[in-house]
């Protein structure tokens, strides 16, 4: 319900009203990887790294397209807004360069999804509870 | 490469798709496009407008919706990390709607390590800031690319080969790109109802770019060898006649000017250099690049803009002022043919024919995007273009009077999807 009056607020004022908590970025537990800077996550986000300093390959994931927590992770992550990180992508893509993070749905979907790659990266806005992910970066909400 | 037999290997490969799909949770195989709705108001209604050279004249309402309207479908399938499939089909208008000529890019793409991205098939032409994505509006600012600097380039993809290499460093990243190949171009005769198809034939380059923080700089150089002649009708034919008169001075003169109108073997460099700067705030960019070699037909001289823009939330207002100056002097008559009969106009059409595609203008711009969601803009934009006289390339007009200025009114919608 909250998520939705988020949503909702979201969309009739298009500002980020709804001020959330930290935000997890995670790879699957086999990654040697232990750890990644601020500016490491934002390379692979922004289509500027193909892969971890281990030499793997990365498969990043996004959330919802137009979901308060992809919202969030942007801001934290770039200082950019929805609009600009769609538009960023828009020139990548379009111009046969590079895919975007593929969206998922939810939490739950990124955890599954980085469970089963061992070259996948994702986020998700409430802490992974088991060890089967590893959390390489917190994005301090503030 | 035949883009038949890509289409064929792609086909193929996306059969496994679905199964692929189903073992790792990741999507492979994904659909997106853009589009743009126009709608553009010229003051000047004798000339007319067209956004580039491969479009036709229209007239009435088809004139003021079709330039700027158009819609990109793109299909992408990632075999795995370091081999993919991609393709852009773009409808838009132009002299050829064919199915052919609407295929923007079919490429397959190998990242053999990380760093490094071979492809071959169908490419965008990447030479320029606003490289391959001329047709993506969303993705930049005004409504559309800087008529002194983009409309003239005929050239929006090749087929061939290309190769890029990052490299690290520090403070930001170097890219080295080399591509080959060929293309082909259709435009329309400003002469007659004829359509000029292009060829160019090798076509090769290469590009050094840097990104650091908000910065962007792309310095790039192009060679064409164009590999037809396009249609003079009798002109040809009649320059030649005259060519072989037993007056010296007019025979000359004919043989100059039937020089100056075959393209064909004939070559062509582009150097540009672009620079960019975005801090999410402010959004600045510059492109300067000069076109040599070829004949006078060829639009050879110098084109630059700048560009600023900041941003006020979702709204981004922004100004351009944009140039384009040729380095070819206007073509005139070196001798003086009225002892023939008909030849002073033999020799004005031949002149003509020579200026028609020169391109002397400038242009101060004024317009504001609106994000009003979060994959689509409204923009809106006031044109404001000298034009001096013989410099009306770039206009859908074969006998322009003299100099003047037209404006242009422009709002389109872009989004994504």
């Amino acid at each position: 319900m909250m998520r939705s009056l988020c949503v909702l607020a979201l969309i009739l004022t298009a500002m980020p009203v709804c001020a959330r908590g930290d935000i997890f970025v995670i790879v699957n537990a086999a990654n040697p990887v232990a750890a990644l800077s601020q500016k490491e996550v934002l390379d692979i986000y922004m289509g500027r790294k193909r892969a971890f300093p281990s030499g793997e390959y990365v498969l990043s994931f996004d959330q919802a397209r137009d979901g308060v927590v992809r919202e969030q992770f942007y801001r934290m992550l770039t200082g950019m807004s929805l609009s600009q990180v769609n538009g960023y992508w828009s020139r990548l893509m379009f111009t046969g360069q590079l895919l975007p993070p593929q969206p998922l749905p939810d939490d739950s979907a990124v955890l599954d999804v980085v469970r089963r790659n061992t070259g996948a990266i994702g986020y998700v806005e409430t802490p992974p509870s088991d060890n089967s992910v590893t959390v390489i970066l917190v994005l301090k909400q503030g | 490469m035949r883009l038949s037999s890509l289409f064929s290997i792609a086909a193929l490969v996306l059969s496994n798709a679905a199964l692929a799909a189903a073992e790792d949770g990741a999507n492979h195989f994904t659909v997106s496009g853009f589009g743009t709705l126009g709608y553009v108001y010229s003051d000047h209604r004798q000339y007319g407008f067209t956004r580039d050279l491969s479009q036709p004249r229209r007239d009435g309402l088809r004139e003021r919706l079709l330039p700027d309207s158009r819609l990109g479908l793109q299909i992408n399938y990632r075999v795995d990390p370091r081999f993919e499939f991609a393709g852009q089909l773009v409808a838009r208008d132009q002299v050829d709607v064919s199915l052919g000529r609407s295929v923007e890019w079919a490429f397959a793409a190998w990242h053999p390590v990380p760093e490094a991205d071979l492809r071959i098939g169908r490419l965008g032409f990447d030479v320029f800031m606003l490289s391959e994505y001329r047709n993506v509006g969303y993705a930049y600012s005004w409504v559309r690319p800087v008529m002194e600097f983009y409309s003239w380039m005929p050239i929006y993809s090749f087929d061939g080969i290309d190769a890029s290499y990052d490299i690290e460093t520090r403070d930001g990243r170097w890219r080295v790109k080399l591509l080959g190949g060929r293309s082909r171009a259709r435009t329309p005769s400003k002469v007659n109802d004829d359509d000029y198809k292009l060829r160019f034939n090798p076509l090769w380059g290469a590009s050094l770019s840097y990104e650091a923080g908000p910065w962007r700089t792309k310095l790039s150089y192009v060679n064409v060898r164009f590999d037809t002649q396009p249609p003079t009708g009798e002109l040809t034919t009649y320059l030649e006649t005259v060519a072989a008169s037993p007056l010296p001075d007019v025979a000359a003169d004919a043989a100059h000017l039937n020089r100056d109108l075959t393209i064909a073997g004939r070559r062509s460099r582009y150097a540009a250099l672009g620079v960019s700067y975005d801090d999410n705030l402010w959004l600045l960019q510059a492109e300067y690049s000069r076109l040599s070699g070829g004949p006078p037909s060829v639009p050879q001289g110098w084109r630059g803009y700048v560009s600023a823009g900041r941003r006020f939330g979702d709204v981004t207002p922004f100004v351009v002022a944009a140039w384009a100056r040729p380095s070819t002097g206007p073509e005139t008559g070196r001798a003086d043919w009225s002892a023939l009969p008909g030849g002073a106009q033999l020799q004005g059409a031949a002149v003509m024919a020579v200026d028609v595609g020169r391109i002397d203008q400038h242009t101060a711009s004024l317009g504001l995007r609106w994000d009003f969601s979060h994959t689509a803009a409204l923009k809106v934009q006031w044109d404001h273009s000298w034009i001096n006289g013989g410099g009306w390339g770039l206009w859908p007009t074969a006998n322009p009077p003299k100099s003047d200025i037209v404006n242009l009114l422009t709002t389109t919608v872009d989004w994504v999807f």
